[in-house]
């Protein structure tokens, strides 16, 4: 691997930690919001709501930042076309049938021809 | 079908629940899909666009000039190499030669290849028209009609060769291709159209998760690169109000916890105002929504994925009516 690559990817797998850093948190406020709510604490619950929206909100930004980083086709992007390219491989194969038949229909009239001209 | 502003939606949904019982039906559904995806194109490649566009490509070939003049600095070169690194390097001069290699741990400082997020945002939209186009192929393809004329054709002439030749072998198969001739195209047909409808499921179904990380990707790129800037205001803004409604909200359940009537009465003036600001904050961010790309992309993700589900259970109506929703949202976000 060369130095760009790592220097790129170190950036990358870092950003990756605090989208899953953040994730934790917000798994952990979700557990104190059931508790709140369990426990019919009303101040509890809306301060857990509103702190699980401020870390959600970060994920989203932090997520953003995660895929505007990227460089290069992604995965995904790659996985896209070879489903574009399966559509059109089959289309190419339907063709090749109908290609086939249509020798087929040749083969026999050229014979047919040469049969009549040399019967 | 094509879904209108102005269609009822239980008009919509008898239309298209009888349209969805079979998979080779969701032909004009797709087309919406596809059709909606060139026009979000449209809408991104402004000028500006155009521009930033050209900015990043630019980049890239000052990265790709830097990267090579770094792994020429990485090696000791003759003398006449000063050239080679002043002027392009396609410009080199033939007595540039790499003497030695410079060892590990002591090479240049790394380059950082540069963001390209408008090239980026343009390849990605490229392979959705792309994939969206080539399933758009495979349903509208005639090859049941192509395959059913060669087969045609084919039996006329074998037919036309065992009268020919007078084989009686020939002339036999001839019968019986002629006596079943019928049956054998709709055979034919049949099959080929239930490859092509297996096709087009498996297709869709094994790009779904692709399809909606990749429009995922372009949303974020297209943040980056400061496209939907009022949208996200707007977001902030409502956010910001559902804070203080809750916030005002607390501080009225506390004062009514502590008995203290004149505060919660004032509490609740104070969530009662926090609401009303809040309805308006909504009603401002969703109008904002509604112009936004990120919207149009959400849409699209959603009708992919609605279609993808038809296709997974297309007995469920649920799933038909979310396909019918989906299509008609996509219809509103990207009007004619």
């Amino acid at each position: 691997m060369t130095a760009i690559t790592k220097a790129a990817e170190g950036k990358f797998t870092s950003l990756f930690t605090t989208i899953r850093r953040a994730l934790d948190q917000v798994e952990q406020r979700l557990d104190e919001a059931v508790d709140a709510a369990n426990t019919d604490d009303i101040i509890a619950l809306a301060t857990a709501r509103k702190t699980l929206k401020e870390q959600l909100f970060q994920i989203r930004e932090l997520e953003i930042d995660y895929q505007a980083s990227a460089k290069g086709p992604s995965e995904a992007e790659r996985a896209l076309a070879r489903g574009a390219d399966e559509a059109k491989g089959f289309l190419r194969s339907m063709k090749k049938v109908s290609d086939t038949l249509d020798s087929v229909a040749k083969i026999a009239s050229t014979l047919t021809r040469l049969l009549r001209v040399f019967p | 079908m094509f879904v209108s502003k102005q269609t009822p939606l239980f008009v919509v949904g008898l239309v298209a629940i009888a349209g969805c019982a079979t998979e080779a039906d969701l032909s004009s559904e797709l087309g919406i899909v596809a059709d909606a995806a060139g026009r979000l194109e449209t809408s991104v490649k402004s000028s500006e666009f155009e521009a930033r566009i050209e900015a990043d490509e630019e980049a890239l070939d000052a990265y790709a000039y830097d990267v090579a003049v770094a792994d020429l600095h990485r090696r000791r070169l003759s003398d006449d190499c000063a050239d080679v690194i002043q002027r392009r390097i396609d410009d080199g001069v033939p007595d540039c030669r790499v003497i030695a290699r410079i060892p590990e741990g002591r090479e240049s400082p790394s380059i950082e290849p540069p963001a390209t997020l408008a090239l980026d945002v343009n390849r990605k939209l490229s392979g959705i028209k792309a994939y969206l186009d080539a399933l758009d192929a495979l349903m509208s393809s005639t090859s049941e009609a192509d395959v059913r004329k060669s087969f045609a054709a084919a039996t006329k002439s074998i037919a036309e060769l065992g009268e020919t030749a007078g084989s009686d072998a020939i002339s036999g198969l001839v019968e019986t291709l002629e006596a079943t001739k019928t049956q054998r195209e709709a055979v034919v047909s049949f099959a080929v159209q239930q490859l092509r409808t297996r096709k087009f499921r498996q297709v869709v179904l094994q790009s779904d998760d692709a399809f909606q990380e990749v429009v995922r990707e372009t949303q974020s790129k297209l943040f980056r690169l400061g496209f939907d800037a009022d949208y996200a205001e707007a977001l902030r803004a409502f956010s910001g109000k559902d804070d203080e409604a809750n916030d005002a909200y607390v501080a009225l359940v506390v004062a009514r916890q502590q008995g203290d009537t004149a505060a919660a009465a004032q509490a609740a003036t104070e969530y009662r105002q926090a609401i009303v600001e809040l309805d308006r904050a909504e009603a401002s961010f969703k109008r904002a929504e509604d112009r936004s790309l990120t919207a149009r992309l959400d849409a699209l993700r959603a009708a992919h994925r609605a279609m993808a589900e038809t296709i997974r259970n297309p007995d469920r109506v649920e799933n038909t009516i979310a396909l019918l929703e989906s299509l008609r949202d996509l219809a509103k976000k990207f009007p004619d």
